[in-house]
């Protein structure tokens, strides 16, 4: 883990559960929260990421490494510079077989991405939930969800009544 | 792992809004229907995204359903939502002239409560909808995108969208002789239809990128005072009409009455005179505050 590129900066990030990871700097601030906290001087020798166990924090870096701009550009300058159209297909590939996760991994992602701050992170774990909830039934939605119905039948009639409006 | 455990339900309402955000609105308002968690959380999910009239029955209750969500969603004074878009996408929702009226009100009714704005209409060529005359009014507005719509004002004024930063047109009828708006910094015109009788002047005093990629034929634009700009891309394709026909770099002689169309506009309009865009460097002059600028000939 010591020997690294030259002029590469390394970032420590810990989980709760006592993991370190170390990574470079460009691949941190994948994660717009992390990116603050660095631009903002906050960020010592090593970032607590709270609520982020180790399994899935090596999950989100896997991603990040893998989605960082390998244009060697810098700054703003590397946001720029559009991916050519191979590279696009390559990360698509890679990103369908990242996801096939169980539910609670995806759901576990879907929180990471969100407090982490990563867009496409987070559009791919939402997509990912929401292809299973488009054009399915209500019973197939819960089953995909695996939430339980805890309405009365009554209740759920009223609501439906209510909300009438939004049933085709 | 965790099979029967109710994982979606447990996590933070903002992050349900998260993955709510990218499902068109119908299929979020009944998820109130999956459980008791779920009976209020399309109520504040900060995104609406219509996706057209398939699968609704009748128009009339599409447009119903609309009306209602965006009395309740944008009728009060509360917080401005993240964005909404409609996209009716090839359902020929909009080739009825009673359904673009209502289009036009729900746009007039979402653009002050939005801080994005999106509609795409892809129809048939003949049906672009316009976009209505009335100047656009909006505090939070910051980008606007627009597909398949006609843009046909003389001037289209943004002054009344103090934070509108970006806009894109794709795809769009173009027909406006100048742009306005003090904010805008990122623009993009891709795919556009111009008009081939007046350039449109692009001078916004925080434009940061442009990209103009012209599609069908129309004149080039007329690029005026661009101090912030940074990078541009701008393609203009074999028939700009700002370009010789005899193939000439330098265009063919201005004195020859066998002037070609391209040239003799090109070079001033004698007719219009020469307040009106007489100038021998239309695009490059604009472009010269331009840090990172890349041209490319075709």
């Amino acid at each position: 883990m010591a020997t690294r590129e030259a002029g590469k900066k390394m970032i420590m990030l810990k989980s709760p559960d006592g993991m370190e990871f170390e990574v470079e700097e460009a691949v941190a601030m994948e994660s717009q929260t992390i990116r603050k906290m660095i631009e903002d001087d906050c960020a010592d020798t090593a970032i607590l990421i709270p609520n982020i166990n180790s399994k899935i924090l090596s999950r989100v870096i896997e991603y990040c490494n893998k989605h960082v701009p390998t244009t060697g550009a810098t700054g703003a300058a590397a946001s720029d510079t559009v991916a050519p159209a191979a590279l696009a297909e390559d990360l698509k590939i890679w990103d369908a077989e990242f996801i096939k996760v169980n539910r609670a991994t995806r759901f576990n992602l879907i929180q990471a991405a969100s407090y982490l701050n990563i867009k496409g992170l987070l559009d791919l774990t939402s997509q990912t939930t929401i292809d299973t909830i488009s054009d399915n039934s209500l019973e197939e939605i819960r089953s995909f969800l695996s939430t339980k119905n805890d309405y009365l039948p009554e209740e759920e009639q009223t609501i439906r009544r209510e909300n009438q409006w939004a049933f085709q | 792992m965790a099979s029967g455990e109710d994982r979606i339900s447990a996590l933070p309402e903002d992050i349900l809004h998260q993955v709510l955000r990218l499902l068109p609105a119908h299929e979020v308002v009944r998820t109130c229907l999956l459980a008791r968690r779920w009976r209020g959380v399309w109520r504040s999910v900060p995104t609406l995204c219509f996706t057209g009239a398939k699968g609704w029955g009748s128009a009339d209750r599409f447009a119903q359903f609309v009306d209602h969500l965006l009395h309740l969603r944008c009728g009060g004074d509360g917080p401005p939502l993240d964005s909404c878009d409609f996209d009716f996408d090839h359902d020929g929702f909009m080739l009825w002239p009673a359904n673009k009226r209502r289009a036009s009100i729900w746009l007039w009714k979402a653009l002050p409560r939005v801080r994005a704005l999106g509609l795409c209409i892809v129809e048939e060529l003949e049906t672009w909808t316009r976009l209505s005359d009335k100047h656009l009014f909006s505090q939070h507005l910051t980008r606007l995108e627009l597909a398949g719509v006609s843009v046909s004002d003389s001037v289209v004024d943004f002054s009344g969208c103090p934070a509108l930063v970006q806009l894109s047109m794709d795809y769009c009828d173009v027909f406006v002789r100048q742009l306005v708006s003090p904010s805008l910094k990122h623009l993009r015109v891709t795919r556009c239809y111009t008009s081939r009788d007046y350039r449109i002047l692009i001078s916004l005093p925080n434009l940061v990128s442009l990209e103009f990629i012209q599609w069908g034929e129309g004149r080039a634009p007329l690029l005026g005072s661009l101090p912030q700009l940074a990078r541009a891309d701008i393609f203009l394709n074999g028939d700009c009409a700002d370009q010789c026909s005899e193939g000439r770099f330098d265009g063919c002689d201005a004195d020859d009455s066998d002037i070609c169309y391209g040239c003799y506009y090109y070079y001033g309009d004698p007719i219009h005179g020469p307040h009106y865009d007489c100038n021998n460097c239309i695009v490059l002059k604009g472009l010269s505050e331009a840090t990172d600028l890349e041209l490319s000939a075709n």
